[in-house]
């Protein structure tokens, strides 16, 4: 966007927006400053925003109190399974509830948003219940399996929806016309059309998994199965005390990822938005 | 080689019966309009015959063939699409050749009727491009491109020149009447545009979902 503003303007709207910077910026700038920082000076008075002293060491302490580099990894393939899964899964359900004509569909798509009513706190002990009768307590099964067929997955199967909805029927009369069959039309035509909204349930899917804090302290007990949020809390010395600088340390480098994925995928956003640049 | 026939064809969508019994045949390697006022169901026609809408009653014949209940590709066919439905995600030249990639016709083969058809239609310069990158009279081209490059017996078109300005309707027209002449293909199209008439083998008129007259070989 291009706009004329005034050499003062200009210094009044980029001023407010470093104003407006602040609150986003400053939290990342803490934890990462203070990851370096002895932990002395974490609390020194006036707050340093330039480290004065330097420690690295505290990014080997990381991998030296926790399986830190495991449960990177755990994190990682789990998230990864989740979100490809979940993708894949609200895709075609997505898909089926838009197109697909069957008895009582629309009374189960009502069955299924209820899922988006019930909070993940109330379904956490049946599930638990659910998963010990299966042994898969202390596993990383259910943090697999929850998101993918439950109900994380759920809005995303609603967003897919209401993306085909919108999408031209005529596209898909001109491929049945070509000769594919219902699926070759969701696989070649469907699908790829779709890759803004499958950015979308991307995104979020990978955010809500590698976050996700409440589901791994219930289903796992032992530090090498641990994900990060939940290894993020391990970091104490012998009293119990916080080691922040530590623990800093390991919240910066649990936050590169997401950085990585906005990056990517809003590339994906803006390309997939332009391919659908449909018009009559 | 395409012969089609009609036989008191009626469509309802749900109570309100909108086709009332359309008797029409088709000989082989004609070349046909259907004119009426808009809403009177022509789209509706031609949908039945691609198998894209169900047919209440009667029977649509294919080459002797009952088609009421095929699948479109099954019934071997193209159609060109009133709002072009051109997929939005790949070039002019794989809109063309997609049909026939999903069929497993040979690479070669593909790009040699991809040629043929956009050089019918003047869009040989064209074939890299994305439909969102081009006019809507060149995207209406493309859309009666596909069609040719698949070339199936059967060609139905809903309103090809709508959007086409005098000399490139005449062209195009010119184009696919020769084309039933030479290559003995059927083609069903659709029009709003009386002037467009003179050169139809035979047009058929409708109103409100019946026939209202036919103009015999001209
Ligand atoms: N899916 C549908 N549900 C209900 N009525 C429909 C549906 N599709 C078409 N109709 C009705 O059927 C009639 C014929 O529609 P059709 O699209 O065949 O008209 P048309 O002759 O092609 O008009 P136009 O020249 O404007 O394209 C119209 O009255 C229309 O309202
Ligand atoms: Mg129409």
């Amino acid at each position: 966007m291009k706009t004329d503003l005034s050499p003062r303007m200009k210094v009044v709207v980029y001023g407010l927006m470093t104003v407006l910077l602040i609150p986003f910026v400053f939290p990342t700038w803490w934890m990462v400053t203070s990851s370096i920082k002895p932990i002395s000076d974490i609390f020194a008075f006036p707050p340093e925003i330039i480290p004065s002293r330097v420690d690295l060491s505290t990014y080997s302490r990381v991998f030296e109190l926790q399986p830190f580099g495991r449960q990177y990894w755990n994190s990682a393939y789990i998230a990864a399974l989740v979100t490809a899964g979940t993708m894949l899964f609200s895709a075609m359900a997505g898909y089926a509830f838009a197109r697909i004509r069957f008895p009582c569909a629309n009374a189960l798509f009502m069955v299924v948003l209820v899922g988006l009513l019930i909070p993940a706190e109330v379904t956490i002990v049946p599930l638990f219940q659910m998963f010990l009768g299966w042994d898969m307590i202390n596993t990383h099964w259910p943090l697999v399996l929850v998101p993918v067929f439950g109900a994380p997955s759920v809005f995303a199967t609603f967003v897919m929806r209401q993306f085909f909805i919108a999408l031209p029927k005529e596209l898909e009369e001109a491929a049945r016309v070509d000769g594919l069959g219902r699926f070759r039309i969701f696989w070649t035509i469907a699908l790829p059309l779709a890759r803004p909204a499958l950015g979308a349930v991307g995104i979020f899917t990978f955010l809500h998994s590698w976050n996700l804090y409440l589901e791994p302290i219930v289903f796992l007990s032992s530090p090498e199965l641990f994900t990060l949020p939940q290894a993020l809390t391990q970091f104490t010395d012998a009293y119990g005390g916080a080691m922040w600088n530590v623990q800093l340390a390991a919240a910066t480098m649990t936050a590169v990822p997401v950085l990585i994925v906005f990056v990517i995928a809003q590339r994906q956003f803006v390309e997939g938005l332009a391919h659908t640049g449909l018009k009559g | 080689m395409a012969s089609v026939t009609f036989s008191d064809v009626k469509k309802s969508y749900g109570n309100v019966e909108v086709i009332h019994g359309v008797d029409i045949g088709i000989a082989d390697g004609e070349f046909v309009v259907l004119v009426g006022p808009s809403g009177c169901g022509k789209s509706t026609l031609l949908r039945m015959l691609a198998g894209l809408e169900t047919i209440t009653a009667g029977t649509v014949e294919i080459d002797g063939l009952v088609v009421n209940e095929l699948e479109p590709k099954q019934r071997d066919i193209a159609m060109v699409f009133q709002n072009y439905a051109l997929y939005p995600h790949m070039t002019v030249a794989t809109n063309m050749g997609f049909s026939l990639e999903h069929r497993r016709t040979p690479k070669a083969e593909i790009a040699q009727r991809v040629e043929w058809a956009a050089g019918i239609l003047g869009l040989t310069d064209y074939l890299d491009r994305y439909p969102r990158e081009l006019s809507g009279g060149q995207r209406q081209r493309v859309a009666v491109a596909r069609a040719l490059a698949n070339s199936p017996d059967l060609i139905l078109a809903d309103e090809p020149t709508a959007s086409l300005d005098r000399n490139t309707a005449d062209r195009l027209i010119d184009d696919l009447a020769s084309l039933t002449r030479l290559h003995n293909r059927t083609l069903i199209a659709v029009s709003h545009d009386y002037a467009l008439l003179s050169r139809m083998d035979r047009i058929v008129d409708l109103a409100d979902g019946a026939l209202t007259g036919e103009t015999g070989h001209g």
